[in-house]
């Protein structure tokens, strides 16, 4: 699982909204894998992250700043968590990573209605 | 005399088949492209040749680079629906058009095809000399030309019943051939990993096209099985995303589906299909998820959503459910690491779905997805709606007798807005 898909994802446990964000990330095992850097792609993704620990969000003209997105890019598409798991901050629902896999399955009780 | 109008006009020949998907996936790659679909034929029914206005040969050529549907395009110089009706539209196209490809530094080559009937070499030679009128002063050139013009000769499309003389008859510059090899090199028989449903891979180009992907996009499969429409819109420059209920399915575990093999092997999973292509690039992750209950941060992250959700007949439709649900008898499914498996009603999935791209999908993103119809009772009303989602295009594929599925575009023009 990538980082940038880390900040994405929401817990969906019943009653917990937007409570669920961010999930508590244990890493086990983690691979780093090279990907080609895209300057543009990665541009695109900055204003759809959720930054919870940088209250100003990214300084002006960082589409530009080839520094500031070579290190975005390592740490959103390049860092791969194998195994571990994701945890609702709210709930402490547990969600498994195996594979580099995710599973976010809950049963209806558990459930946003 | 007509004053023949040629500014940029072109000849569209395209492949008969898939026939209801074509004009949808000219129209959408054109709007990608800047371009508008601008036509004076009303209506193009079954037939290979479309003649359109397009602004720019750049546009033209952008076009070709992503279609399966069209062969070639041709810069059409004239046309009529005899010869002489074709070397009077050619003797109107304005001169100063012609010159640029046509001058003593250049070297060219004549082509004829013909639609429905065989020509013998004379016969071909005769058309071929009729156009000596035109100034052309290159040198022929029959293995590498600089420019290859073409003759195309339409004897309509009944097998059982070929005129004596040609229904059409065009005259064009060669631009660029399209996208159709792509069918055959991503071919599903040559793929590592398939599965009972993989979609062919012309039709998951289609799909891509009817969703205007476009580099740098995210596309998102919430039903995404072994991955085979992620390809085609990776295979475009897009990143990709993908979700399953089925644990093995995004695992790539368990028994496979190619005959003569038992289980799958280690290289059987959604980012071996990718890397296969090289195309590992563009895979973000696959999750383990449910379709109905997704697991997304709110907001605004997919710039297409394009999916083959579970019809019910080959792959069952699935849903988490709770422990009282459970009909007696029925198993748990240890595979699958799910608690309960429910029978999910059609159409609750669907407007699911809808509600789920108009949350999700960026404004002017796609929704693009196969719908099963019963056709014998299948009217438009059935095909769903949603007040933030405008229907683009609805096309037919015959499956057997009573049954076809549609595919079904969809685009996001309207902002989401909660009920409270």
């Amino acid at each position: 699982m990538k980082l940038l898909t880390h900040n994405l994802l929401s817990s969906h446990v019943r009653g917990v909204g937007p409570r669920g964000f961010p999930l508590r990330l244990q890493a086990t095992e983690v691979r780093i894998s090279p990907v080609e850097f895209n300057p543009d792609f990665v541009a695109r993704m900055i204003p759809k992250l959720h930054l919870v620990e940088v209250p100003k969000g990214p300084i002006e003209g960082y589409e530009h700043d080839e520094k500031f997105l070579r290190q975005m890019h390592h740490v959103l598409l390049e860092v791969d968590v194998l195994e571990g798991t994701l945890q609702c901050p709210e709930s402490g629902r547990l969600f498994p990573i195996s594979r580099g896999i995710p599973n976010m399955l809950l049963s209806d009780e558990e459930t946003e209605t | 005399m007509a004053l023949s109008c040629s500014l940029n006009r072109y000849l569209l020949l395209m492949a008969q088949e898939h026939l209801e998907f074509r004009l949808p996936e000219i129209k959408s790659l054109l709007s990608l492209f800047g371009g508008q679909f601008i036509s004076s034929q009303e209506t193009y029914g079954k037939s290979p040749f479309w003649i359109l206005s397009i602004p720019s040969e750049d546009i033209a050529r952008n076009l070709m680079k992503r279609t399966v549907c069209a062969k070639s395009i041709f810069e059409l110089w004239g046309h009529g629906k005899s010869p002489e009706e074709l070397y009077n539209s050619l003797k109107n196209y304005p001169v100063e058009k012609m010159v640029p490809f046509l001058h003593s530094d250049s070297t060219y080559k004549i082509k004829i095809h013909t639609f429905n009937k065989t020509l013998t070499q004379e016969e071909k030679v005769k058309r071929i000399d009729a156009l000596a009128f035109l100034p052309f002063e290159g040198k022929v050139n029959l293995k590498k030309p600089q420019h290859i013009f073409s003759i195309l000769e339409d004897y309509g499309l009944d097998p059982n019943c070929i005129p004596e003389n040609p229904h059409n008859i065009y005259f064009g510059r060669w631009i660029a051939d399209g996208q159709r090899e792509l069918i055959e090199s991503y071919s599903v028989k040559k793929r590592h990993f398939i599965g009972n449903t993989s979609m062919d891979a012309g039709l998951s180009f289609i799909m891509a096209n009817h969703g205007k992907v476009k580099e740098n996009d995210i596309v998102f499969d919430p039903f995404v099985g072994t991955g085979g429409l992620l390809i085609a819109s990776a295979h475009f420059g897009a990143y990709v995303y993908g979700t399953d209920i089925d644990y093995n399915t995004v695992h790539g575990l368990g028994k496979a589906s190619r005959k003569n093999q038992k289980w799958r092997g280690p290289d059987e999973n959604i980012r071996a299909n990718l890397r296969q292509y090289g195309l590992e690039k563009y895979y973000l992750d696959v999750l383990v998820s449910d379709a109905s209950k997704p697991s997304w941060r709110k907001g605004t992250y997919f710039d297409a959503i394009i999916t083959d959700p579970p019809y019910g007949i080959r792959e069952s439709t699935r849903r988490t459910g709770s422990q009282k649900e459970i009909p007696k008898g029925m198993e748990k499914c240890p595979e699958s690491h799910v608690p309960v498996s429910l029978s999910y009603h059609l159409s609750d999935m669907f407007f699911d779905l809808l509600n789920f791209a108009a949350e999700t999908l960026v404004l002017g993103g796609r929704l693009v997805y196969w719908l099963p119809v019963y056709t014998p009772e299948y009217t438009e009303e059935m095909v769903p709606w949603h007040p933030c989602l405008k229907l683009i295009s609805n096309c037919e594929q015959k499956l057997s007798s009573h049954t076809s599925r549609r595919l079904i575009t969809m685009e996001k023009v309207k902002k989401f807005e909660a009920l409270k």
